[in-house]
């Protein structure tokens, strides 16, 4: 074994410990008598571990991966889609999050689909609609899940030159033993070292890429290739107009206000933290990830030609940075798609062992002395089926599916979720609106040309239209009911 | 830059920060005075 293969073992092993002991010292904050200590972390994250958790799982291994390939085909046009995601989890956290944590804290909501149920009224409609949020939530983000356990294994397999689903199964079993332990608090503690990194990581690429080169002679170089990877004259890869590209604006404001995996973290933030401090931290972590694309620009100008620009920040790494740096910023990577993974696992389990139990069974309590345990089962199980599903699900399917998953269940819920916070609509309104965001956002991805934001936006537009007109509609012949009688 | 593309992107990301910091000073300022928010 060459020494920078140890190298790599030696900090995975150390980063794992790390992560591990987190999960020992979070589970602190879990206790048999209040499930909001496993699924909210007790409500006791301060700004600066809200901001990272929030960012860590914002920006997945996408940012890493798949962006700077996009930015290496397609121009500069994916710095700016990109780096949206960074003011809509900033705008979201500020202007949206205090009204939801209030209305949740209000109702003692542990969960996205309990606070779904429990703002239409409770009883047996908003049990009828925790359970249907819960197995929308369940379905969509298995599928995302596993498409970011396979990237994970994948990256991990050549960092360490084993096998992928020897990679997959470390990385997993790693994920699923913190959360088990210490459910969100674990979660969102793993979350922030790991944001560290990842914004270290990001730091390190720019500053080798910026002292490496003339400025003006990277421009140069791009233009000479072709005038559109700076100036480009249609918005493609995210639509053909181009003002297209403004369109990943909403979707993700749309994305951290409303999928989750994302709005839990704002159940869980301690009371008396103020938004705007957690917007400070948002916004600097979210600008400096934001640079990350930019080294598809880099290699387009100065490294070797790729026969597949998804390779764009493999190549950059091996090309341009010393071994052991090349090994730490792969970490930091993994660590990026891993702080999307835990959250996902995480939500899904508790979707399953809090929300569905709830809905299912009308005696199952809060807080009862079994919810831990089986909240626990739910983590290790769900982690454990992922991995079996990634291991037998075709290839090809994955990536598609976990675009998939996260649009159609953002059309999904920004009725019930978003729309709710500060316009009430009924249990029939929210039900229709899930159902029509569902097929609507999942049927024009799947039976049209159209792109992974617009797809899902037109979904939101139409389960928003539901929310409004049925709830609207539904309520009219109940008011003149009462009248009469 | 020569690059509108990259020109609106570091517009942008000083926007941002200066939308969250305004936010931040806001906030501070009415809390200092006793303004509930």
């Amino acid at each position: 074994m060459e020494f920078y293969e140890v190298l790599n073992w030696v900090l995975m092993i150390a980063a794992f410990a790390v992560m591990i002991g987190i999960g020992a010292i979070s589970s602190r904050k879990v206790s048999d008598s209040d499930e909001g200590g496993f699924l909210l972390a007790g409500r006791t994250l301060g700004p600066f571990v809200g901001a990272a958790t929030i960012v860590a799982t914002g920006f997945s291994g996408w940012g890493f991966m798949g962006s700077p390939g996009v930015a290496y085909e397609f121009g500069a046009i994916e710095v700016l889609g990109n780096f949206f995601f960074a003011p809509a989890m900033m705008v979201a956290v500020l202007f949206f999050a205090s009204f939801m944590q209030k209305r949740a804290l209000k109702m003692d909501s542990n969960t996205i689909p309990e606070y779904i149920g429990q703002i239409h009224g409770g009883g047996s409609g908003g049990r009828l609609l925790q359970g249907v949020a819960a197995a929308i939530t369940i379905v969509l983000l298995m599928v995302f899940m596993v498409s970011q356990i396979k990237a994970v294994g994948l990256l991990g397999a050549s960092w360490l030159n084993i096998e992928m689903t020897t990679s997959a199964w470390m990385m997993i079993s790693v994920i699923i033993l913190y959360t088990m332990w210490g459910g969100l608090a674990a979660v969102a503690w793993t979350d922030t070292l790991m944001v560290c990194g990842m914004a270290l990581g990001a730091l390190v690429i720019m500053v080798q890429m910026f002292t490496s080169v003339d400025l003006s002679e990277w421009v140069a170089r791009l233009n000479a290739i072709d005038t559109n990877l700076l100036n480009p004259q249609t918005g493609a890869p995210y639509g053909s107009s181009k003002s297209s590209v403004y369109l990943v604006f909403p979707y993700a404001f749309l994305f951290a206000a409303v999928l989750p995996y994302m709005s839990v973290r704002f159940l869980a933030f301690r009371p008396d933290v103020k938004m705007h401090k957690v917007g400070i931290y948002v916004a600097i972590l979210g600008c400096i990830l934001s640079l990350i694309p930019l080294v598809g620009l880099y290699m387009r100008a100065f490294g070797p030609e790729l026969d597949q620009p998804d390779s764009a920040m493999p190549m950059y790494l091996q090309t341009f940075l010393h071994p052991a740096l090349q090994g730490l910023i792969t970490l930091f990577i993994i660590f990026a798609m891993k702080s999307t993974a835990n959250s996902m696992l995480q939500t899904v389990a508790a979707a399953t062992s809090h929300d569905l139990r709830l809905a299912l069974f009308k005696d199952a309590q809060h807080d009862s002395p079994h919810a831990l345990v089986i909240n626990r089962i739910a983590v290790v199980g769900l982690g454990l089926l992922g991995l079996l599903m990634m291991m037998y699900a075709p290839p090809f399917m994955l990536s598609w599916l976990g675009i998939l998953g996260s649009g159609t269940l953002l059309a999904a819920m920004i009725g019930p979720v978003f729309i709710s916070t500060f316009w009430q609509g009924n249990v029939t309104g929210a039900l229709v609106a899930m159902l029509v965001g569902f097929f609507t956002s999942g049927g024009l991805l799947m039976l049209t040309d159209l792109g992974w934001v617009e797809g899902p936006l037109i979904g939101a537009l139409a389960s928003s239209v539901c929310y409004v007109g049925v709830s609207l509609l539904t309520r009219q012949p109940l008011a003149v009911l009462r009248q009469s009688c | 830059m020569n690059s509108w593309v990259l020109d609106l992107y570091v517009q942008l990301n000083v926007a941002m920060l200066l939308l969250a910091i305004g936010r931040y000073w806001i906030s501070s300022r009415n809390n200092n005075s006793g303004v509930e928010e």
